[in-house]
């Protein structure tokens, strides 16, 4: 590993500034999960990191009804966290799974995002509960939907020197109900398939409709087609069947080390279809 | 035998808390003064020329000490057949050959300078499946062998065959048949402790070597011999082994890195640590072998087995190291696990441009099991048998001579089968899980478990030296790798000579200060050790109670004289306390001396530390030190007919699991999993179940999840990112564990060797528990629910 500078700024204009100077050579840490292990694979160089734990309330969650995360919160906070266990579910589920304890010691939400690996586990729980991202430069500040988010393997809307500062979730309304679903080869893994749902029932009917998965396309998707097949409908079992089938044919995964882009896309279905099924579990009313 | 104190007991392990806390010194942790960093550049190509090298960039780096390359080095060979060499010069045969290797002043620096080695090669066709290797005008791996005479194929000159009876009349006239075809991959030993070492010289040449390995006295000689084709003839080597995070086999040969850190340190002058990092672990040690067995067997209408023959090829990848010995393993349950009268069976090991392979734990048996243990399974089915029964019909028994030769004495194989049906509610739930996709399966293992003669010699040497306090160190050859060897032998040597477990040090891997061992292998370290340990301590006993004789009841008198000093209302008793006793009248139990006739005498007692300080500390005074030297009765196998008791006692075992396949995912789930395991003697609880629980976990890896993945030779998941060890969360099923006891008259204590056996049955158990409950027969390891799920699909 090529040595490195490490830069701690206390304020974001501060680290705008830093990175900024570094002219393209230097890269944000958080967790330092991800960033470090491709440093040490090789697969990444900078001369600099400049971190981002030093800045006051990155880290922050609180909760008026909607949810806002700080970029840098942390996911053992976050699993900690008893309003996010009770009223997102999904998110809770993704996060509890996400590698294991000492990661999330350390690893952040915001380092998960802008990582962007196609198979990030905090993508599709916020793609279905409608996050709101944002980001922060020099020039000021932007919020963007999570859908538009992403833009491929590894990369985002994220502009240098820009800090994701803060991740929105809109407050649930009554009838919300949440779920995470995750494949991996043994329990501590990344993802070979994930999928979250969220539904807004009325009684028997579902009002509202959000269902996405992960590691099956270049980004975490919104499964748009199965969505508009189960709102304003009863949730029956020949709906999961409809909406597995529909799932598997709105994904376009490949096959790699860990798996292959049949079983994948079979995969895909299953845990839309069991996603759903679990959020319809968790629906309040 | 009289009643044992120690051996048995819930002991913990001497060396746990230092691991556990970090204070262990590993090779990762050790620093040498002047040290310098040596890395090595590895071959861009599978199967290559070498046109040319060019060193000078990374010469000129400053803090380059030497930049080495097979060109302006000694030629030093390598390998169980010398096919290998150090640095490689002409071509290339593998990804992970070492072209050249740098020494620097740190290792950011070295590996700067391994960048800046310009290699130009020719690319050639390579060849990475052995049966393609097999065939006509397929790539010669090696142009010539070791001797320099042409070679026209790819089969490396290490043949195995046993044949007993005759199969073809067997099968003509067997009532039922099973035939079949299975796999296994290549598999990471994937040791916490990844490999490396330190070599440096001291000013007369002579080499001290700071490495992993379970051999270092073999090393000795392997590193002597390199010393002598570096022009120092006659020079020696000193091997010091620091803590050992694991080894499973990776530590059974010497490697290039070693080597090389040695050409580095000689060049250099200064010590020189090439420790590989875990990528460098995954694509630059050698695997165990993947295997592709065909296998049938055959029994008469009452299920007795009539006839099992088993064809054989290895992917040997582009060198041999004593991984080629592992058929002679593979052969013992291949012979003689279950009673079978006719046997075929062959292996050809095959050169190919992948990585070249080593043994690991079990040393072939879990491949050979897989195929054997499936495809009992089969053949039950064939002979509509439940597949308990036929293993029953079949079991080994006790003071059985099998074809092979291996002579059965202690048997526990029936009582392992039905402690694990029992506990598996095996004729309870066996074929009745169809509706909720739940099955129950079992597979048998058979072992050696009284070492194994490998070698020439199979021995091992103790030396027990105690001093005037009473404490006893005993050095020893074998090499504690996380197995509990050290465990084992302090509790064994302080049951034999009548101490405290606290009271004994248990020293190894010295080569210049600790007797000779073969090495730690073969799940002997314990076996032979403890045994070793027996024959000392007998030595030292009849010193102690020489030295007793004379010194016994003088002390005994004098500790009473103080007594009555303090209390003068205490009676001395009225003794002879000038009487000389025999020896004979001697026991010590406990570090106390007392006479076998008064055992309960409170009065007649005096500790070790005052017998031992007694005569120590005197005018022509002495000393207590004592060796042994422990060869098991065993055979080599002979070379023509494969046949020999290679192993002083056998070990039995059978493992079950009871698993639910998710239809939907074809995800395995392990319900409940149980090992019975014909121990011989359980000699310390915590260490016994750690090793079968470790063999557990490494076998349900094998079974479900590990895998070694190439693409035209080169590893594709050279990390615990893509290659998938099991960790805690995963062995979430409660696991029983039986440890039945046989009492072996060879074993210490009557213990037999544990150490490799668990994983051995665990993968077929695990099969044949999903074909149970899904009737999906996969058979090629690992089991993945991708297989599963197009098994089921095919089945509708
Ligand atoms: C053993 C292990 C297991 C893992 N298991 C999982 C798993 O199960 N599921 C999963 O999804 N991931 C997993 N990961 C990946 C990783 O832990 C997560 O992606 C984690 O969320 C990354 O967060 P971090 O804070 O460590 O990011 P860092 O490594 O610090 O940063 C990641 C990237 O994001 C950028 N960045 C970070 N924060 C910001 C910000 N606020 N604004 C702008 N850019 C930023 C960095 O420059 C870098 O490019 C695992 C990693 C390891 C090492």
């Amino acid at each position: 590993m090529k040595r490195f500078e490490y830069y701690q700024p206390r304020t974001l204009d501060e680290a705008f500034e830093r990175m900024g100077n570094l002219k393209g050579a230097g890269k944000y840490v958080a967790g330092g999960t991800d960033v470090i292990v491709r440093l040490k694979q090789r697969a990444l160089k900078v001369d600099a990191l400049v971190s981002l734990r030093g800045i006051a309330g990155l880290g922050d969650i609180a909760h008026n009804g909607a949810l806002s995360l700080g970029g840098c919160a942390l996911f053992r906070d976050i699993e900690r966290n008893e309003v996010i266990a009770r009223d997102f579910p999904a998110l809770h589920q993704a996060v509890s799974m996400l590698a294991n304890p000492q990661v999330r010691n350390v690893a952040t939400i915001g380092g998960n995002l802008c990582n962007a690996a196609p198979s990030a586990d905090c993508a599709p729980p916020l793609l279905v509960m409608d996050a709101v991202i944002t980001l922060e430069g020099p020039r000021g500040k932007r919020d963007v939907p999570i859908e538009s988010f992403f833009k491929g393997p590894g990369a985002t809307l994220v502009e240098a020197p820009e800090i994701l500062t803060g991740i929105t979730i809109p407050a649930i309304t009554p009838g919300t109900g949440s779920a995470f679903l995750k494949m991996g080869r043994v329990s501590q893994d990344i993802a070979k398939v994930n999928a979250a749902a969220l539904v807004v029932m009325d009684g028997e009917v579902c009002l509202k409709c959000r269902l996405s998965a992960g590691a099956v396309a270049p980004v975490p998707l919104r499964l748009k087609a199965c969505e508009k097949l189960v709102e304003g409908r009863r949730i029956d079992h020949d709906l999961l069947e409809e909406v597995a089938l529909t799932a598997s044919r709105e994904v376009s995964p490949i096959t790699d080390v860990r798996s292959t882009d049949d079983y994948r896309r079979h995969i895909a279905g299953v845990l839309a279809k069991r996603a759903l099924g679990d959020a319809l579990k968790f629906s309040t009313f | 035998m009289s009643a044992l104190r120690f051996i048995g007991t819930e002991a913990p392990r001497p060396d746990a808390p230092d691991k556990v806390a970090g204070k262990a010194v590993y090779i990762h942790d050790l620093v040498r003064p002047g040290m310098l960093y040596g890395k090595i550049k590895f071959s861009s190509f599978a199967h290559a020329r070498i046109k040319s090298i060019d060193t000078s960039r990374a010469e000129r780096l400053p803090g380059v000490r030497a930049v080495i390359t097979g060109y302006n080095t000694p030629e030093i060979r390598i390998g169980f057949i010398k096919d290998n060499f150090a640095l490689k010069k002409g071509k290339v045969r593998q990804y992970r050959d070492e072209v050249a290797a740098v020494a620097a002043t740190d290792p950011d620096i070295a590996e700067e300078a391994i960048e800046l080695i310009k290699i130009e090669y020719e690319e050639l066709p390579g060849v990475f499946d052995p049966e393609d290797a097999l065939k006509e005008g397929a790539p010669l791996i090696h142009e010539t062998d070791p001797r320099g005479k042409h070679r026209t194929d790819n089969i490396v000159p290490v043949p195995w065959k046993f044949v007993s009876g005759d199969v073809e009349k067997a099968k003509s006239e067997s009532a039922h048949i099973a035939e079949g075809y299975f796999t296994t991959p290549l598999i990471q030993q994937s040791c916490m402790g990844t490999a490396g070492c330190i070599a440096e010289f001291d000013l007369q040449n002579n080499l001290l070597i700071h490495t992993k390995t379970q051999i270092p006295f073999l090393a000795q000689n392997d590193f002597n011999r390199a010393l002598a084709a570096m022009g120092l003839k006659g020079k020696n080597t000193r091997v010091v082994v620091p803590t050992l995070g694991g080894s499973f086999g990776t530590g059974l040969d010497t490697h290039g890195y070693e080597y090389i850190s040695i050409l580095l340190a000689y060049k250099t002058g200064r010590p020189v640590k090439i420790v590989l990092n875990r990528e460098e672990e995954f694509a630059s040690l050698s695997p165990r072998q993947p295997t592709r067995t065909w296998i049938s067997q055959g029994c008469d209408r009452e299920g007795r087995l009539t006839f099992r023959d088993v064809r054989m090829i290895l992917d040997n990848g582009a060198y041999t190291s004593w991984g080629a010995t592992t058929p002679s393993v593979m052969m013992l349950p291949i012979s003689s696990i279950y009673r079978v009268p006719n046997v075929f069976y062959e292996t050809k090991i095959v050169y190919t441009n992948n990585t070249y392979c080593q043994a690991m734990r079990g040393y072939g048996n879990p491949q050979a099991a897989w195929a054997l243990e499936c495809n009992m399974d089969q053949l039950a089915e064939a002979a509509g048998m439940d597949p308990l029964d036929l293993r029953l019909k079949n079991k080994n028994i006790p003071n059985d001579i099998t074809p092979m030769g291996l002579n059965i004495t202690t048997c526990g194989h029936e009582q392992c089968l039905n402690a694990v049906a029992e506990r598996l509610e095996w004729r309870k739930l066996r074929g009745k899980g169809a509706a909720k996709a739940r099955g129950v399966g079992m597979a048998s293992l058979f072992h050696v478990g009284g070492s194994g003669r490998v070698y020439r010699s199979d021995g091992t040497g103790i030396i027990m030296k105690l001093d005037d306090f009473g404490n006893v160190s005993v050095i020893a050859g074998g090499i504690e790798m996380g197995q509990g060897f050290t465990s084992a032998l302090a509790l064994a040597s302080a049951e034999a000579l009548g101490v405290t477990p606290e009271k004994v040090t248990v020293v190894t891997g010295d080569t210049a200060t600790c007797p000779w061992d073969v090495g730690t292998h073969a799940s002997r370290g314990a076996f032979t050790a403890c045994n070793a340990a027996i024959l000392a301590a007998e030595k030292a006993r009849e010193k102690i109670f020489k030295l007793a004789s004379e010194h016994f009841m003088p002390r005994v008198h004098f500790s009473l004289k103080l007594r009555k000093k303090k209390d003068p209302s205490f009676e001395m008793p009225d003794l002879n306390w000038e009487r000389i006793c025999d020896p004979s009248e001697f026991d010590l139990k406990e570090n106390v001396l007392f006479l076998k006739e008064e055992p309960k005498n409170p009065l007649l007692r005096v500790t070790l530390e005052e017998i031992l300080r007694e005569a120590h500390f005197k005018e022509q005074g002495t000393m207590i030190v004592t060796e042994a030297f422990y060869d098991p009765c065993n055979q080599m196998l002979d070379a023509a007919t494969c046949r020999g008791n290679l192993s002083a006692t056998y070990i039995f075992g059978a493992q079950g699991a009871e698993v639910e396949v998710d239809v939907e995912t074809g995800e395995i789930k392990i319900l409940n999993f149980v090992a019975a395991h014909d121990v011989g003697r359980v000699l310390n609880q915590q260490t016994i179940k750690g090793q079968i629980y470790g063999g557990i976990a490494q076998g349900v890896g094998y079974a479900l999840s590990e895998e070694y993945r190439t693409s035209k030779g080169r590893n594709l998941n050279p990390n615990f990112l893509d290659y998938k060890i099991l960790s805690a969360p995963d062995m979430n099923f409660p696991i029983h564990i039986e440890c039945i006891e046989t009492l072996d008259r060879e074993g210490p204590f009557g213990a037999k060797g544990v150490g490799e056996p668990g994983l051995v049955p665990t993968a077929p158990a695990i099969a044949n528990a999903v074909y149970d409950a899904v009737g999906v027969r996969i058979t090629d390891l690992p089991i993945t629910p991708e297989k599963i799920l197009a098994a089921l699909k095919r089945n509708k």
